[in-house]
């Protein structure tokens, strides 16, 4: 715990009989650049405004290193915190805003000045200093919000999905400007985001989080290629859910046969111990499919399919396919992609180590499981 | 932290008002008082003139307000600020020269009177029109006009132009707008306006006092002179928390009588 | 549709000749050289003000407004300040109740408050001063206050406060720096309506008050007697008055919104 830059422990939160956080125990190594990640009213705000001190938690403890802060208030306690919609004193020019945590700790007028001034050129911002919080626009705003919280020096910056207000392009060159303060400034930065692709480009490690649970902690690789549930592999890039059986027993690791409905059997990796007869989902993502003229390998899973739609997407396009069974998406390369027209028919290949299968929990009742994941699709 | 320095205000706000129900001025309980009142000469006429008064003013004043906060809140430019700017200043005229300019306006020798007398339509001028009833809610409209104006501002800042012009898109006719759409999302600034007035007329003493002449009081005149002339503090409550029952009791009819419109409509 | 507008525009003149009417011949009969209390107007002249301020019970009164205003601005101020604080960010069971209270004395006539008041002060053995009296504005006054002043810190952004305690500021700092700034305009705006009010205070002060006057019940007892055309002097200035603090508040209202407005302008001149 004493390496650790910010640790949790038994964290619950309770708001009348809802209850948002269950039992969160996590700790957040120094530098470390961690994105919390879930759906709307997972807890993952509830969880950082704990840590900011801002919430207080119904039961369990926070640590700051070794320093066990749970019921100090924010201004007690060695953090920076940039909120969704930047918060910036409307009274105060962005000098002053910038400076303020500096005003508070008492700083000499000049030295104050001084390190403000820093801050603004670290986001490249020394001309709007005397500007008001009215006359910047909003990619400005949140840069002088990121540059205010940084002034003091913390040791954790602590940020409240600051780029959801953003347009799409202010907010890609603001992903690759977080990234770079963190690798420059070495402060360690608990992100919270609701946009998977955000949080893939940007952190070091993704909790990933479902109703007040942490459902995975990993890197973001690792969170894409192996996810430990359904939601997600379902939360995270794009798949294919089918509804399928186990014909095997299979334990955590190995090769599960499973059959679905006017399917021919397929093999998948199973995630969890399976058991022969069990509903089980598979998954598969739409980047591993590909069409048979590159199916030269033993072993792969085949299924004849018909296109029925064509949607491109830059380098690479997504085909929509109609099969015997569901409808299949997989993504190919645009040139390969413009050559089909609707109705053309397609043979679909797949590399068994590719496809995952999941035994069903009751919570996936939730998650719409015959539809491919509608979350921010992105290609990793 | 807060209910330290609030608490005392709340606790002289409420025992002021619980302390009326003493009604002996040696603070044994005493309901007698309130049949004496009742069987008292005069007093059960002056409270049902207070009442009819007050209803008389409410009801003038509510619809008077209601074009002028109409174009207010519809109107832009100069001339909204103006009239917004009148209404204010009006309102913030002092209660007692508003009163006061009313008699020079309309008294026998008064403004008015001479105006007449001089143009020549009447010889010795008007004297029906004031120290009577009739110049009590004269006066009442005009003083509480800018309060129901901005009550009513307040209710029309809610009704937003799309939703008008939304309407008008599916066909309505003017009137048609204002019954169907305006007038049911300020119902209950107009109550507010209505009630507020009704209940701030009917309690006055001072207009009636200066303007009503003989047949123009009302029983807050009565109350008052209890209180302060003849020293029948005990009376002096008891009369006034009967017609304050009384307004609002009426109050709660005429909010009954609105909700029983509203369902019925639909 | 046009007929409409033009009733419309009609009517609104009308009705505000009718609102003015009144307080207009007062003003003008204010500056009546002659004696005359009907028309025709003998000339204009500013004497009677001069009379009037030499009148001793006219100076004392005007006095005793203006003590009576700054009392019941210190209290109102003390009183109402953490009240609408604790009403717009407090979650605790009575809010509602409290609020109610609070304001109360707005919707009654000030029959009832004065001699409620009046009793009440009898009943703890208080007598009548200028002190009842300024208990008694303030009473009156609260409710206008706080609910300006509760409006006002509602309309506060939250995170603004969240944002100074995360850059290390106590409670007595965030106060200080960030939320008196700017509260600052609104709260003053609403203690000048209250003075306004005060000054304008006749129904409930009439009951509570001992031997003094204040302003409005020098005319009272001047109407009720004999009037003088001083009188008129009097009343234009206690009109005045009122009407000072009320432009003072709206100035502190528009200066504020101005502010921002500019702040607005520059911003699009620049171009974001």
């Amino acid at each position: 715990m004493e390496s650790s830059a910010v640790s949790l422990r038994g964290i619950r939160k309770e708001f009348g009989s809802v209850v948002a956080l269950d039992d969160v125990t996590l700790d957040i190594e120094r530098r470390q650049f961690v994105t919390l990640l879930g759906p709307s009213g997972c807890g993952k705000t509830t969880l950082l405004r704990i840590i900011a001190g801002l919430e207080t938690p119904t039961a369990g403890d926070v640590y700051f290193g070794a320093e066990r802060v749970t019921h100090r208030p924010p201004q007690a306690r060695p953090l920076g915190f940039a909120f969704q919609r930047y918060a910036l004193f409307p009274h105060l020019t962005v000098l002053e805003n910038v400076a303020f945590g500096l005003k508070v700790r008492r700083v000499r007028a000049k030295e104050r000045r001084r390190r403000a001034m820093e801050m603004l050129e670290l986001v490249h911002l020394p001309h709007l200093a005397n500007r008001l919080p009215s006359q910047i626009s909003g990619g400005q705003a949140q840069r002088v919000a990121l540059a205010r919280a940084l002034a003091p020096e913390p040791s954790v910056l602590l940020l409240d999905e600051p780029l959801t207000a953003l347009d799409l392009a202010i907010r890609t060159a603001m992903q690759e400007e977080l990234r770079r303060l963190h690798r420059d400034l070495g402060t360690t930065f608990v992100y919270v985001t609701h946009d998977q692709g955000e949080a893939l480009t940007m952190s070091d490690r993704i909790i990933l989080m479902r109703a007040g649970e942490i459902a995975q902690d990993s890197t973001p690789f690792e969170l894409y290629r192996h996810p430990s549930s359904l939601f997600a592999a379902t939360f995270v890039g794009e798949a294919n859910v089918w509804v399928a059986r186990a014909v095997d027993d299979a334990a955590d690791g190995e090769t599960c046969r499973v059959e679905a409905a006017s399917l021919p059997r397929f093999s998948g990796r199973a995630v969890g111990a399976v058991r022969r007869g069990a509903a089980v989902s598979y998954v598969l993502r739409p980047q591993r499919i590909t069409s048979a003229a590159d199916a030269g390998v033993p072993g792969a899973c085949t299924i004849s399919a018909t296109v029925t739609d064509v949607l491109p997407r830059g380098a690479r396009a997504l085909v929509l396919a109609a099969t015997s069974g569901p409808e299949v998406r997989l993504e190919l390369e645009a040139a390969e992609a413009e050559s089909l027209g609707r109705g053309a028919p397609l043979t679909l290949a797949w590399h068994p180590a590719d496809a995952v299968v999941f035994p069903e929990e009751s919570s996936d009742a939730d998650s719409s499981p015959v539809v491919t994941s509608e979350a921010e699709t992105t290609t990793v | 932290m807060a209910a330290f320095l609030v608490a005392p205000a709340v606790h002289l706000g409420l025992t002021s008002f619980w302390r009326t129900a003493y009604f002996q001025t040696t603070h044994a309980w005493n309901l007698q008082q309130y049949p004496e009142i009742l069987t008292q000469s005069g007093v059960w006429q002056t409270m049902v003139r207070s009442v009819w008064t007050g209803l008389v003013v409410a009801v003038v004043t509510t619809a008077a307000a209601l074009p002028i906060a109409y174009y207010i809140r519809f109107r832009t430019g100069v001339r909204k600020v103006l009239v917004l700017a009148v209404v204010i200043t009006a309102m913030f005229s002092s209660y007692l020269v508003r009163i006061y300019a009313w008699r020079t306006l309309m008294g026998r020798d008064g403004a008015l009177n001479w105006f007449l007398t001089t143009v020549g339509i009447s010889k010795h001028g008007f004297t029906f029109l004031f120290y009577n009833r009739f110049g009590v809610i004269i006066t009442l409209v005009h003083i509480f006009l800018p309060f129901a104006v901005l009550v009513l501002l307040a209710a029309l800042e809610g009704v937003y132009v799309d939703v008008l012009e939304a309407s008008r898109a599916l066909g309505a006719r003017g009137d048609q707008m204002v019954r169907w759409v305006v007038l049911p999302m300020i119902g209950r600034g107009l109550f507010a306006a209505f009630a507020f007035t009704f209940i701030l007329s009917a309690g006055d003493y001072v207009t009636p006092q200066l303007v009503g002449g003989t047949s123009g009081s009302m029983t807050g005149t009565f109350v008052m002179l209890e209180m302060t002339q003849l020293g029948d503090y005990s009376h002096g409550a008891a009369l006034s928390l009967a017609l304050l029952g009384t307004l609002v009791v009426l109050s709660a009819c005429v909010y009954g009588a609105g909700r029983l419109v509203r369902t019925v409509e639909r | 549709m046009r007929v409409r507008s033009i009733l419309l525009g009609a009517y609104v003149s009308i009705a505000l000749a009718f609102l003015l009417l009144p307080v207009a011949i007062i003003v003008l009969f204010s500056f009546n050289s002659g004696a005359n209390l009907s028309f025709p107007l003998r000339g204009l002249a500013g004497h009677w003000y001069g009379t009037a301020l030499h009148d001793p019970k006219m100076v004392s009164a005007l006095e005793n407004s203006l003590i009576v205003g700054a009392g019941m601005l210190a209290v109102v101020a003390l009183v109402g300040t953490p009240a609408a604080w604790a009403i717009a960010r407090g979650r605790f069971r009575g809010r509602g109740l409290l609020l109610a209270t609070i304001v109360a004395p707005v919707a009654l006539p000030g029959l009832f408050i004065g001699i409620a008041l009046l009793t009440f002060f009898a009943s703890i053995h208080v007598h009548p001063s200028l002190r009842t009296v300024v208990v008694a504005h303030a009473v009156y006054t609260l409710g206008f206050y706080v609910v300006i002043a509760a409006a006002r810190f509602s309309g506060l952004d939250a995170a603004l406060e969240e944002a100074a305690w995360t850059l290390g500021a106590g409670r007595w700092a965030v106060a200080r720096l960030v939320v008196w700034p700017l509260v600052r305009p609104a709260l003053f705006a609403a203690l000048a309506l209250c003075l306004a009010l005060s000054l304008d205070e006749f129904v409930i002060t009439f009951f509570v008050i001992g031997a003094q006057n204040t302003l409005p019940i020098v005319i009272f007892s001047n109407v009720r007697s004999v009037v003088t055309p001083e009188i008129n002097a009097v009343a234009t200035v206690l009109l005045l008055t009122s009407w000072l603090s009320v432009g003072v508040a709206a100035l502190l209202i528009q200066s504020s919104a101005r502010r921002r407005r500019v702040a607005l302008a520059e911003f699009v001149e620049v171009g974001g």
